[in-house]
Order: C-alpha cells, then structure tokens, then sequence
C-alpha cells in the first residue's frame, strides 16, 4: 500500500495536533476538590548541621504547634550533640519550637528532630452556616497589626478599594481574595516564601511575590477591614492527591516546601481555610504558559477549592508574627518561623542559602 | 495594578514621576531615583569579612557611599564593578565604597566578591538591623555619606557608577 501525498499530510496534522488536543482534554479534566476525610499522619524529620561552627551555635526550628479541626500535633523528640535542647516558646506569642545550644567546642553542631502529625483536608460548606465560637482577646489579636502587616495607610486604603463598599464579612472577604488573584502575582525570583512585607508591596505597585507575601497581604487586606486573619506558616509534606505538581511537596526531599496559608475568622462559619497564593502559583507555574486567566480550567478549580479549603498534605508549624526568640542574642524580632533559624559568633545564618547551615526536612507518612 | 503587571523599569519610572511631581531632583539613570535623606544617620557598625568591626563614624572626613545589597540580588551584582571603578577613579579625593551585605552568610559575599575580583570594603548586616535602621527596604539602596558624615542622598536601583552624569552628581559632595 502507498500513501498520497495527501494522506501523509493529513496524518501528520493529526499527530502534530495531538498533543495539543490532548492537553487540552487534559486541562478541561483537571479536578481540584479536597473534602474533609479521614486524618492523614505524618512523622517530619528535621536535620540540622552547622559546618563551620564559631563559638557558641544556637538553634531554634519550628515544631507542629496547631491542634484544631484540620490538624493534630503529637509529640516531638531530638537528639545530636546540643549541650541544651528543649522545647520552648517565643516570647510574645507562644509559639512553640525547640531551642538548641552547642558548646564553642563543637566542631559540627548537629541537631535532628522529629515530629509525629495528623493532617486533613479542609472544605467548608457555604451552605451549613453555624455560630463560629472564639474567643474576643484571640479574634481582637488577628485584628492588630504585626511589623510588616500594617492596617491602615495604603492598606486600608487598597483594602476599601477591593471591597467596594461590601459590609458582611463573607462578602468582604470574597472581594479581598478575589482582588488579590486578581492583581498580585506569583514572583518564582522572589527570594525563599518572600518577606511580607505588604506595604512596601502595595506602594511599589509591583504585586509580585511568594505565599508570605501574597497571603500576608491578604490577611493584612481582611484585617484592615476588620475581618480577623491570620497567616499559617508550615510545610507541604506529600503530593497533591489531584495531581497539582505545584501543590505538593516531595515527602523524601521537602527543601523548599515551606508554604504559608491563611485562615479568616467568619462570624457564620468560624475560622475559614483560605490560600490565594496557591491560586497565584498554579496560575504561574503549573503549565509551561503563564495563566492569565483564571477561568482558565487547571486554575479555575483550584481558585475555587481555595476559598474556604484547601488540602491536608500540608502541616502547619504556627500562625505567629514578630516572634521573639528565646536566647537570641538581638532585641530584633522575626517576623514569621517558618525555616529553621541559628546564629553563632560569625552572626545568624542564612536560612535559604545552604553553605554553612545546611538542614534536610523530610517526611514519612504512617499507615496503621 | 489591574492584571497588567509592571515591570521593574516600569515601576521605576512611575514611582520616579511620583517623585518628580513631589518636587524631588530627577535620576541619572532612568533605572533608579535618587532621594535626599532627611533624617539623622544611623550609626553603622558592622563585621567585615574577617570578623573585623568596620565603624562609619571612623571614616570622617571622606565622602563615603555605604551600597546596601545582596548576592541574590541581580542589580546589585550589576553595579558592583563600577563601585570598584568609582573608588579607584576617585582614590586621590578619598571617597570610599562600603558594600553591606544582608543577611547572608559570609561564604557566598566571599565568594562573590573572589569571583569579581573586588577589592571594595566588605561589610555583613547578618541580622538585618543595619538595613531597618537605614529604611532599606529594596536592593540596590545606596547612601551619599558627606565628609561631615551625614548622610545627604541615597538612591534605590541599579545606578552605573562609573558614567560621567553620577559622577557629575558626586562630584558636589567629594
């Protein structure tokens, strides 16, 4: 058998356009729907070495320290060569995390710890309203501006913008996400989660950033609004069930895993999952094409699950801001603990760079 | 800010015509902007590479620019050669460069600065108060420290050091 000219053009347009039908069947069966199921549990195995030690080396890593509805903190254990290591918390908002000190005659400061955690999805039913119960002093707390988390000037002011007069807290709250995936951006340059700092964002006019950025703003954005929010600082610690490679981490190997979330506070449903930032990074780097559209089918999804859910392969180490550090040797607070921090005689280390501080997280998820 | 994101050039030009309409003097380079300092100096006191203690209040009597910046940082790496470049061209008059480091470790500004074959001063703000107390919040930010020192005029963004315009611009405080 021969092939005509006009056979062998028309089976190479078909399989030239293969793929991009294919991609497209894909894209439109993109699904993204965490429910509340049954609790997942993890153990997080944190490695910490100090290659160059200079005098005394302090230590200080983030633990599990949320027990709510989506999570469940168990215990903590360590070992190295720490001549003091304890759990402990810091001095404004108590959260918790485990402090390590090692004697200038140490030549590697070594520290591992791990940390037993039940995690699951969460996905709120709009329908199912309930009288959310918290406490005033917890609910004026996530009202209150942190150090880079302003609420009024050009916060207030962006805020009332994307509000446009909206008065119930849900309505207020839908406004604020929605502008925030709608102006702000995911920035893969941008330096570890990013800094937070929401006003020098919002003057710079350039809304580019990470999750402690995007999401900082906003909760900041809520809170100027006088919606409670708060930021949760953790870790993705096993793929995403829906096949988002971007919504998950690689259990065995979590560098670069940190995430920040965020929760609001609504008054017919309690505290609401929340994670616009997500929504920026699916929208940027889950297909080789920046989506700009974000009713863009491997968006839209997401977008959707986001508002008020998101997925348990995720633990959460703390909701703090401006912490201070037990034993640092500086008056400085931090603003958020969400990577492990040290420091020694040559000054603190840089977390995201891997010369002398070097750390591994992983994790291993238990089956009964 | 509706969805057409900017760009840094572009967000520079517009914060330049912000500043421009509030009466500020224009840049010599279109990718930065220069500001007057109104505030008193903050002291500066920081480790060298070798751990020395590198102290701005001992460089009185020279005009002294102190280049807040970062390894990770693109404009920052940019315009370090044409420092080098400024110092050495300025050797007669004194004026000093001093790059502080932010909150990194000292191995990658080591290596960095083997790698440029720089000789400028080298200083870690490993804890980032330096930075805070300045109101630094972007990098590249510079300071025009007078020989009186006072800080006079910092500029934030990539500036190319060795054109004649900036130097034009210094030359008032030398």
């Amino acid at each position: 058998m021969t092939l005509s000219r006009r056979h062998l053009l028309q089976a190479a347009g078909a399989a030239l356009a293969a793929p991009a039908l294919l991609n497209r069947a894909l894209a439109a069966e993109r699904r993204f729907e965490p429910r509340v199921e049954g609790w997942r549990s993890f153990e997080l195995s944190t490695t910490v070495t100090v290659a160059q030690a200079q005098g005394v080396t302090r230590i200080w890593l983030p633990v599990p320290d949320i027990d709510s509805d989506y999570q469940r903190s168990g215990d903590n254990s360590w070992s190295g060569n720490a001549s003091v290591a304890h759990l402990t918390s810091d001095g404004t908002h108590g959260a918790r995390l485990l402090y390590a000190e090692f004697a200038a005659d140490v030549a590697v400061p070594t520290l591992t710890l791990k940390s037993t955690v039940q995690t699951r999805n969460r996905a709120i039913d709009w329908t199912q309203t309930r009288k959310g119960s918290e406490d005033a002093a917890l609910l004026k707390f996530n009202l209150q501006p942190s150090e880079l988390l302003p609420t009024d000037g050009v916060v207030l002011e962006t805020a009332k913008l994307a509000i446009q007069g909206a008065s119930t807290d849900v309505d207020k709250v839908r406004a604020i996400y929605q502008w925030v995936v709608d102006n702000a951006y995911r920035e893969p340059s941008t330096r570890g989660c990013g800094v937070g700092d929401i006003k020098t964002l919002l003057e710079s006019g350039n809304l580019g950033g990470k999750c402690a950025d995007l999401n900082a703003l906003f909760v900041g954005l809520c809170r100027s609004v006088g919606v409670p929010a708060r930021d949760v600082y953790g870790i993705r610690v096993a793929p995403s069930a829906f096949g988002y490679k971007e919504l998950g981490g690689n259990s065995a190997s979590l560098k670069g895993a940190q995430h920040c979330r965020a929760e609001v506070f609504l008054k017919a449903y309690g505290w609401v999952a929340m994670d616009p930032a997500d929504v920026l990074k699916v929208m940027r780097q889950e297909t080789p094409d920046w989506i700009k559209d974000k009713t863009n089918p491997v968006s839209a999804p997401v977008n959707k699950a986001l508002f008020g859910g998101w997925e348990g392969n995720w633990v959460g180490w703390n909701t703090a801001h401006d912490l201070k550090l037990p034993n640092y040797s500086r008056p400085a607070t931090l603003p958020f603990l969400m990577y492990p921090q040290g420091e020694n005689a040559s000054g603190r280390f840089d977390e995201l760079a891997p010369d002398s501080f070097r750390y591994t997280i992983s994790a291993k998820e238990i089956t009964a | 800010m509706k969805t057409e994101l900017l760009n840094r050039r572009q967000t520079s030009l517009l914060l330049l015509a912000a500043l421009a309409g509030a009466g500020v003097h224009a840049a010599t380079d279109p990718g930065a902007h220069w500001l007057p300092w109104p505030r008193a100096t903050p002291a500066l006191r920081l480790p060298d590479l070798l751990g020395q203690e590198w102290d701005l209040a001992q460089e009185r009597g020279r005009t002294v620019l102190v280049n807040f910046w970062a390894t990770w940082c693109e404009a920052c790496r940019a315009e370090m050669k044409s420092f080098e470049a400024l110092e050495q061209q300025y050797q007669a008059r004194r004026l000093k460069v001093v790059a502080v480091n932010f909150r990194e470790g000292r191995e990658p500004v080591q290596r960095f600065r083997q790698a440029q074959a720089l000789s400028l001063a080298m200083v870690r703000d490993s804890y980032g108060e330096a930075a805070h107390a300045w109101g630094v919040t972007r990098f590249p930010t510079t300071f025009v420290v007078n020989p009186a020192g006072h800080a006079v005029l910092s500029v934030e963004g990539e500036v190319d050091w060795a054109s004649p315009a900036t130097q034009k611009k210094l030359e008032g405080f030398l």
